[in-house]
Order: structure tokens, then sequence, then C-alpha cells
């Protein structure tokens, strides 16, 4: 066959060529079962025993480089097809391999065919190139699927042969057949050699790609798994990205982000933070939440976001960094819950607690309010004697007299009311001086002390540390600490049944304290580990509710504080701390400078 | 009459009240106070008393009151208070011999107790000087 030159040294090194390569790709059959690649042995080897066929023409019999040289490159290139097609698993059919093989066999055995070398040059001709395109449109298409760089190289190789048609054609024309021939024999060698390492290359590529899809979908497996455990999940669990700059951004959320916040899926998709719905969180409470946890702390952060209903819903979030590399993107774990129903349950145990405490303050407020009007109408029975006498300067202190005690009954009642109404968790902190708000609760719990015999002492600096505090809130925990104390005391004797508060500041912390004390006798130990927990009691039923010092505990927390219990001497001191308010000092000098 | 109260105010007022009525008031705004009053002025017949009167036990003071003067001694003790718990509770002297009324006091009612109240510390002296052994409410 004049396809291929007579160069027997060229023939037999690509026939060791491509037995090498089919041994090694023996050695590498897993992997080529593994993307279906088998036929590609059953090319080289063919190869192979090809060119070995074909180095004999010349110095033995003729059948062999004809028959068998050119059935094996039949079957070469039609399992070079067929290895391209399973490259991309497409549908083939592998024993159409041995077609063109079988079919070349058989036209030999034809005596026109076998004599008439012009036919079989031409049929030869035919074959090549149908096969050939066949491998190599393949190739392409398969390249173009796997994306397998080393497979685009070995399609440019077999692409190679169509030039080399058209140029052999030409030197034909020419009259240079032997330098088309030469070519011929390169091409045929340096393919013949090149390609079958190429394809242990397509089988390595593809092993690696093969495995990193693997671990691709092993990701998606395991996240889909993970989404399908958190689905019903009453939380919202995320990832993020924390960079440097205070951003942060999503890299998964999972558990049941509909139920939590009331929004659809489509919208929470569109959002790359929950807390973009929230509709009272400042800058400053994000920076500080954002502080803690790049600190390494537990971040927790409580928010109100919009309901697509109009309305709110209040929610914690909470996250901690996962690790932290000294520079690059920090992961963040953490979860959103929805508090909304444990803030109603505070919002009516402190309404619960707030009554019981009005309940029992009612006697001592009873006491207090009585004792201004009976000043009032004592005084204005004598006003009418001195204007009877014509005492019009005594009528005009009387009357006075009148007008402070009524201002004295209507701050009770003023009092009272802002009690009642509860101290605003929603509302920012402010400056609040501790004398101020010890005076205000002793206008509320004072008469009921009183009542009972109950001495209080005050230890207040001056000038009266200042808490930032909303406005009420430390007069709603002292008149529960007060009436606490009151009842403790109520089994002891008369005379012994003292209250001390004593307020200080720590400038240190940038706190301050407000500590109750009584003589009441003190907590029982067994209780005192668990005084803040609700429905906690030491009274009787009608006496208490349990709520008092959880709402207190509650209260100081949620201002940045807390609460303490001890006993010592002869009764419980139960030590509020709250930070304290900046200095206004500070303020003036700045705005002075 | 000796009026026993803590809140200054108060007495400021009552007194004067009283004094243009006819009545001789003397004030004390504490229990030990009111009975160093009361012993050194013999013809204290009616004290007016608050039922808690800083830290110390009014009531307390009305019973004690009550128990040791008799006789040519007698005093009348009148309750006054702020709180609403001894009303409708039971107190442990007969009503007739420790009225208690209410802050703010209604005064027809107020000035008709101490009159009653003058009436009978002296009738219990009168008594006391007729018979020593009369009847005391201790007897």
């Amino acid at each position: 066959v004049e396809e291929f030159p007579h160069l027997p040294t060229l023939n037999v090194a690509a026939a060791i060529s491509a037995a090498v390569a089919a041994v090694l790709l023996l050695m590498h059959r897993q992997e080529l079962l593994e993307m279906r690649g088998r036929s590609w042995i059953l090319c080289f080897a063919a190869m192979s025993v090809a060119f070995v066929a074909f180095a004999v023409r010349g110095s033995g019999p003729d059948w062999v480089p004809i028959v068998v040289g050119n059935a094996m490159a039949w079957l070469a290139l039609a399992a070079a097809w067929h290895g391209s097609r399973q490259l991309r698993a497409a549908p083939s059919c592998a024993s159409l391999v041995v077609v063109p093989c079988l079919l070349w066999i058989g036209l030999c055995t034809t005596s026109e065919f076998y004599t008439s070398e012009q036919v079989r040059i031409a049929t030869a001709g035919g074959f090549g190139i149908v096969l050939l395109s066949g491998a190599t449109i393949e190739a392409w298409i398969s390249w173009r699927a796997t994306r397998l760089s080393s497979l685009r190289d070995v399609a440019l190789l077999f692409s190679l042969y169509f030039p080399y048609f058209l140029l052999r054609s030409l030197f034909v024309l020419v009259g240079q057949p032997s330098v088309a021939l030469a070519m011929g024999g390169w091409l045929v060698f340096v393919s013949a050699t090149a390609i079958p390492y190429m394809i242990l290359a397509v089988t390595r590529e593809r092993a690696i790609q093969t495995q990193r899809q693997r671990e691709v979908d092993g990701l998606r497996a395991g996240r889909a798994d993970i989404d399908r455990l958190l689905k019903d999940l009453p939380a919202v669990v995320f990832l993020r990205e924390l960079l440097p700059d205070g951003s942060t951004r999503l890299l998964y959320r999972g558990g049941d982000a509909e139920r939590v916040t009331g929004w659809p899926a489509a919208v929470l998709d569109q959002l790359d933070d929950v807390s973009q719905l929230a509709v009272s969180l400042t800058d400053a409470e994000r920076t500080a939440s954002y502080k803690r946890a790049m600190a390494g702390e537990v971040a927790s952060l409580e928010y109100e976001i919009k309901q697509p209903g109009g309305g709110t819903k209040w929610v914690r979030a909470i996250g901690r960094v996962l690790d932290q590399r000294p520079d690059g993107p920090v992961l963040g774990v953490g979860h959103i819950v929805d508090i909304q129903e444990q803030r109603n349950a505070e919002a009516r145990a402190a309404s619960a607690a707030r009554l019981a405490s009005l309940g029992e303050m009612a006697l001592g407020l009873a006491h207090e309010l009585r004792q201004p009007l009976a000043i009032v109408s004592m005084a204005a029975e004598n006003v009418l004697d001195d204007i009877e006498t014509g005492d019009l300067k005594a009528a005009e202190a009387r009357l006075h007299r009148i007008i402070r005690q009524n201002q004295r009954a209507s701050d009770i009642i003023d009092n009272l009311r802002r009690f009642a109404t509860g101290a605003q968790h929603a509302g920012s902190a402010e400056p609040v001086a501790l004398q101020e708000a010890v005076e205000r609760a002793l206008l509320l719990a004072g008469g009921s002390l009183h009542a009972a015999g109950v001495a209080v002492e005050q230890d207040i600096p001056s000038p009266s540390p200042v808490a930032l505090a909303w406005p009420g809130a430390i007069e709603q925990m002292l008149v529960n600490l007060l009436s606490n104390a009151n009842d403790a005391m109520a089994a002891r004797p008369p005379g012994t049944r003292r209250v001390r508060i004593i307020a200080a500041a720590d400038h240190g912390a940038g706190t301050v304290r407000l500590a109750v004390s009584d003589t009441g006798g003190g907590v029982p130990p067994h209780i005192l580990p668990r005084l803040f927990q609700p429905f906690v009691t030491t009274k009787t039923q009608d006496r208490g509710t349990g709520l008092g010092l959880a709402i207190c505990h509650g209260m100081a927390k949620a201002l940045g504080g807390g609460i303490a219990a001890r006993n010592q001497d002869e009764g419980a001191t139960f030590t509020i701390i709250l930070p304290a308010a900046p200095p206004p000092a500070r303020d003036a000098a700045r705005s002075a400078a | 009459m000796l009026l026993v109260d803590d809140e200054p105010e108060f007495l400021q007022e009552l007194g004067p009240y009283l004094r243009a009525r006819g009545w001789t008031v003397t004030t004390s705004p504490a229990p030990p106070e009111a009975l160093v009053q009361l012993a050194t002025h013999a013809d204290i017949a009616v004290v007016v008393t608050d039922v808690r009167i800083a830290d110390r036990d009014g009531l307390e003071l009305a019973h004690r009151i009550l128990r040791e003067r008799t006789g040519p001694t007698a005093v009348a003790v009148v309750v006054v208070t702020g709180h609403g718990e001894l009303r409708g509770s039971n107190p442990t002297s007969a009503p007739m011999e420790l009225p208690i009324l209410y802050k703010p006091l209604a005064m027809g009612v107020f000035m008709a107790t101490l009159e009653a109240a003058a009436c009978r510390a002296h009738a219990a002296r009168m008594a006391a000087c007729g018979n020593p052994r009369g009847d005391s409410p201790t007897s």
C-alpha cells in the first residue's frame, strides 16, 4: 500500500512504540475501564501489529502487508473512532469496530481486488479517509464535551492528516510522489508514536477530572443532606465570610428561614443578610457585634425585622468565628432564631410581675396618699378659720402648704403610673442619677416599708453615680428588691428591720453599683443558685409570683449589666451592676475646647 | 391633749385647729417623747396617736397608755391612721375604749370622738375619786 512508504526501521520503531503504549494502557486499564476507553488498547495493539506487517513488505510474503497490515490499520482506526466516542460516553457499538477490518479481509479474498493494485489503493484511500475523518471528528466532539485538553491535542494530531492528503495530491500532481511518500511516512510515524501517549495523558486527565467531579458531587450531596436535615429546623443557619473592612458575605444559608423570618424564600434568596430586614438595628450595634465575633467571642444580636403583612417580629442572631487566618477572609458561622414568643412571654411575665408588685404596694401607697390628703384637709379647715379671724397671712401659708401637699400626692401617682406602664425596653438608655431613682422607688415602696416599721438607710455619694438605663427600669428593680426585703423581714422582730441602699461608681470598669441589703436572715442557700430563675420564690403563693427577680435579672442583663445576690451578716444583699453614663463634664470640656 | 405623729406638717395643721376649738394641745413626734410628755403633764386627758410613727408602733403606745394610765390619771386614746388595713379588722381593744379614725379625718366625727374620749377620761377620773378601786379598763 503506497500510503505507508516502505521504511522498515521506521515501521518497526512505530510498532514498538504502539506496543509499549498498548502495554502501558493495559496497566492503566482500571482508569480506562472507568472511562469506558478499553478500545484504545485494541487500537494500539492493532496499530503495533499493522506496523510490524508493513515492516516485512518486500522481504516476506505479499499478503502480510496487504491483508494483515491494512486490516489491522482499519481495526486501529475504527477502535480510535469508537474510543473517541466512548470518551464522551456517546452511544457506540463495540462489535462494529471489527466491521471495516472484516470487510477488508473479505475484499482481499476476491482475486480482482487482490491482483489490481489500482483498485486496492483506491479502496484503501476510501477506508482511510472515512475512518480517519470519523476518529478525528469524534475526538473533536469529545474534546468539546469533556474539555480535556490532552484530548484536544489528540484531535489536532488526527486533523494533521487532512492537510497531508491535500499536499500529497499536490506533490503527486507535480510529479514528486517520493516527497509525498516521505511526508506520509513521517506523519504516520509521528502520530503513531505520539497519539498512544496522548491517550495515556487523556486517561490521566480524565481520572483527575472524574475525581474532582466526585468531590464536587460529594460536596453537593453532603450539602443536600445538610439541607434536608436542616429543612425543618426552626432556625436560620448561616456561614458567612467576614471581610477586614467590616462587611460580610453569605456563603451558605440553611434551615427553615421562611418560618423564622416570616418571609417567602423568593425574598430571602435576594437577601445577603437577614438583618437587612431589621427595623431597629444601628450601625453601632452591628459593629459591636462584628468586633465581638472577631475577638473570638460568641456574638449575640437581637433585632426586630419587618413582616410581609406589616408589623415586626424579634429575632436573635448568634455567631462566632470558625477559623481565623492572619490575613484573608475569616469564616463565621451562626444561627438566627425567632424570639417573638419569648419576647411576648417576657412582656407578659413583666406585666404580671408589675401587677403583682402593684398589689403588694397598694397598701403602702394608700398610706402614702392619705398622709398628704390628711394634711390638705386639715389645712383647708384651718384656712376657713383663718379667714374667719382675718389672719390672711396664716391662710396664705396654709394654701401654699395645700399646694405643696397636693404636689406630693400627684408625684406619687405619677410614679405609680410610670411603674405600671413598665420600663420601655425598646427605648434607648438614658443617663439616670441613682439618687433620683432611689428617691422615686422609695416614693412607691417607702409606704409599705414604713408601714412594716422598716428603717431605710441610704449611702449614696454626692454627686450621685449616674447609670445608663431605660427610664423607670432602675425604679422597677429597686421596688422589687425593696418589696422582697420587706417581705423577708416580716418575721423579724420590729426594731431590727433595716434596709440599706448603697450606690457606688466603679470608674475602672465603667459601671455603677446599687446594692440593697436587708436584715431578713438571708436567702436559703439551696435557693440561692437559682434565685433569678422564673417562678423561684421563697414566699407563699399569695405573696409572690416568683417573677420579680427573674424580671430584674433580665432587665439588668438587657441593659448590659447584671444582678447578683449573696447572704451576709443578718440578711441578703442584692447588687445591681449597670453601665455608667459617660460623664457629661467631658462633653462640656470638649465643647468648651 | 397630746398629739403624736411623725408628720410635722400634719401636727402643724391639727394643733392650731384644735386650739381654735378650745383644746389645750401639745405635740410629740414619737412614742418615747409622748410618754415623757404624759408623765410631766398630768392634765393631758386625751392622746391622739398615729398607728405607725417612724419605726415605732403607735398602737403599742396606745395599749400601754390604756394599761398604765387608769383611775385618777386615766387617759383616753384615739388612734388615727393612714393605713387601710385596720379597717374591718378586729382590734384587740373594744372600739369604745380605742376608737380608730382614718386619715384624712372627717372633722365632725373626729371632734365628736375627741369629746367622747375626753368625757370618758373625765368620767374615769371622777369615778376613781369617788371610788379608788373603780372600774378601770384593766380591772
